[in-house]
């Protein structure tokens, strides 16, 4: 063993523990100079934010809790239509914000129990229906919606100069609830509530044998799941001015659980980078290649067959094989640590 | 036939920890099974079943293939409903309760087909195993790292199995032998008053079987212990009260040397010609016991769902 090499695998150790934070922090300030720069791209970062709430919730459920939502879009359409509608009422914008706030609360209440009594496939298509039957809402109930053209939101909440109708004020909120919204989550997946989401997935029967009323998981699993849906829904018919069914339909969905799988699921990172690539094929990509949605396609097979563990598995893949090249010059001694282990590994980002 | 427990066998004084405060007469049985049948259409797998297992016995149940001794742990722990009978864990009645209520009562198992969960490492295993009786378990803030004395237990859990330097590695990374002891301890980490063991020795080779018998050996002595087996050799040396199982009924109850004696038991399982299992020669066949014991697991895996 050469002399020194305690202290440089120390070294090692004190990267592997700031690697992931380093690397968020990293992509937070790129994410945050687009957001802010004031040029189209604000309002493409803007919807990146806004799908990564809904996205990460999606995740927690379905990537920690085993549960995979399809309706997830309508949700974020209940949230956005609950602001419309109350404003379209005569509510205040706050007012508005706080109605929208308690139908998503009450909804995802209700919804708990459906992820209670079903599983696996069963619940995907369960919630595909609810899903559907909100977006069939948002269509036909004119009178309450505005059917096809949907409801423009015209009064925007404030706080002194500090207004919503302001477009850079929009993204700091945005980008302060995505912020909140992301520590909550990862404070969330390392709790003991989060551990048993994970036991959960991984083996339920087990789980049960051990003492836990996994309803209580399912239960409380949805609500934080539907509840973030709703959340970016209130924020999305803000940074668009206009809440119509196109935000409800099938293929939002669909995006949405691309997101999570393109990104990674079971990581909290994941779909916020899935996010960042769906929401710039639809809106910059769309705009060179007409028929972008089949180039989606080809990178989300390939995504699928090559990195099952999405971009957040691709980046662990590669901090792993860095963290071998720095240790194998540390020599065979050092080769040998336990540290290597995809475990360890897995924890980092 | 029904029997009464065994004078010899009788409970210590200290046994049964967290027994109900409402037990009436002196010591209730850790288990009291009355009746019990379980039908799956027109086959019973188990069929009146009624045995008594003392606070603190180290009890065996043995049987062959399909001798419903897997449906008999399903129906203990609640997985299984029983299609009519009624089943008392220290004098009260846990029949209709679900399998997270009667591990908080202090029941706990393990299963026959190891049920790990195989996505986390060993320390989180034993984390979620710990945490499953504990308040915090639905706390959704603090880091379950920060569980000073629950992580703690999971050191000391692991080192006392020889898992303690295998606490970050998953279960894809263990031995076959090292899983069959996690899912032992997982079983152990809540703490349980009575712990059914479900083959613990299924699929291991006759070394590894010699360590799940010092484990059970060294369980502490408070512990009421079911073991079901297939292949007597594992159990004669570490129960003291067996109760044999033929085609989901209960063929005979008592201490372990006499069972071994009874000839309907021997009928049972020297009828087929298989020198090695019965009362005297002993030797031989656990290498092919072990691949029968395999067989087992997987018929009786399919049948579970």
């Amino acid at each position: 063993m050469m002399p020194g090499s305690d202290a440089r695998r120390k070294i090692l150790a004190t990267t592997d523990k700031t690697a992931g934070p380093l690397a968020g922090l990293a992509a937070l300030v790129v994410i945050a100079i687009f957001l802010l720069s004031g040029t189209y791209l604000s309002t493409v970062f803007e919807d990146v934010l806004i799908y990564a709430i809904a996205a990460m919730g999606l995740d927690f459920l379905g990537g920690y809790g085993g549960l995979v939502s399809l309706g997830q879009a309508g949700f974020l359409g209940l949230g956005a239509y609950g602001v419309a509608i109350a404003e379209v009422h005569g509510f205040g914008p706050w007012a508005a914000v706080g109605i929208a706030f308690g139908v998503v609360l009450g909804a995802a209440a209700v919804t708990g129990f459906v992820a209670v009594r079903v599983s696996g496939i069963t619940y995907v298509i369960t919630t595909l229906a609810i899903g559907q039957i909100m977006w069939g809402l948002s269509y036909q109930w004119t009178s309450m919606t505005g059917g096809d053209n949907g409801i423009p939101v015209t009064t925007m909440p404030s706080i002194g100069s500090f207004t919503l109708s302001n477009q850079q004020d929009v993204e700091v909120t945005t980008l302060v609830v995505f912020l909140v919204v992301l520590v909550l989550l990862m404070l969330m997946v390392r709790s003991p509530f989060g551990l048993s989401l994970q036991g959960m997935k991984s083996n339920e029967r087990r789980l049960r044998a051990l003492g836990y009323q996994t309803a209580v998981q399912r239960y409380l699993g949805c609500v934080v799941a539907t509840t973030l849906a709703g959340l970016a829904g209130i924020l999305y018919v803000f940074a668009n001015f206009l809440i119509s069914p196109s935000a409800l339909e099938f293929s939002q969905d669909g995006f949405l659980v691309l997101m999570v799988i393109l990104g990674g699921m079971g990581s909290i990172w994941g779909p916020v980078l899935g996010s960042v690539v769906i929401v710039l094929f639809q809106q910059e990509v769309s705009i060179y290649v007409s028929r972008w949605q089949t180039l989606m396609g080809a990178v989300f097979i390939a995504a699928v067959v090559y990195t099952p563990g999405g971009i957040a598995g691709l980046l662990r893949a590669a901090h792993r094989v860095l963290h071998r090249v720095t240790l194998g010059r540390l020599g065979d001694a050092a080769r040998q640590e336990p540290a290597v282990s995809p475990a360890s590994g897995g924890d980092v980002l | 036939m029904t029997t009464a427990p065994t004078p010899d066998a009788a409970p210590p004084p200290d046994a049964a920890p967290g027994t109900p405060a409402t037990s009436a007469d002196g010591e209730p049985p850790a288990l009291e099974v009355t009746g019990l049948s379980r039908r799956f259409g027109g086959l019973f797998a188990l069929r009146d079943v009624t045995l008594s297992v003392p606070a603190g016995a180290r009890f065996g149940i043995i049987g062959p293939n399909g001798a419903g001794k897997t449906t008999l742990f399903n129906v203990l722990s609640g997985e299984l409903r029983p299609t009519s009978g009624t089943i008392a864990m220290n004098g009260r009645n846990i029949t209709r309760l679900s399998p997270p209520r009667r591990a908080a009562l202090g029941l706990g198992r393990t299963f026959q087909i190891t049920r790990l969960f195989t996505d986390l490492t060993v320390r989180e295993n034993l984390t979620l195993a710990i945490g499953g009786l504990s308040r915090s378990k639905l706390q959704m803030l603090r880091p379950w790292r920060s569980y000073r004395s629950q992580q703690r237990r999971a050191g000391e859990l692991a080192a006392s199995f020889g898992l303690g330097d295998r606490l970050d590695l998953r279960p894809a990374e263990l031995s076959h032998g090292e899983l069959r002891e996690l899912e032992v301890l997982l079983a152990l980490a809540a703490d349980p008053a009575v712990l059914l063991l479900d083959e613990p020795a299924a699929g291991l080779s006759p070394a590894e079987r010699v360590d799940i018998q010092e484990l059970i050996t060294r369980l502490p002595a408070s512990l009421t212990v079911v073991v079901i087996e297939h292949d007597m050799n594992v159990l004669r040396e570490v129960v003291d009260e067996l109760a044999v199982l033929h085609l989901g009924e209960l063929v005979t109850q008592g201490a372990t040397e006499q069972v071994q004696r009874d000839p309907a038991v021997r009928e049972i399982y020297l009828g087929s010609g298989d020198a090695g299992s019965g009362g005297g020669a002993g030797g031989g066949s656990a290498g092919s016991s072990g691949a029968g014991a395999k067989r087992d697991a997987d018929a009786e895996g399919a049948g579970e769902q």
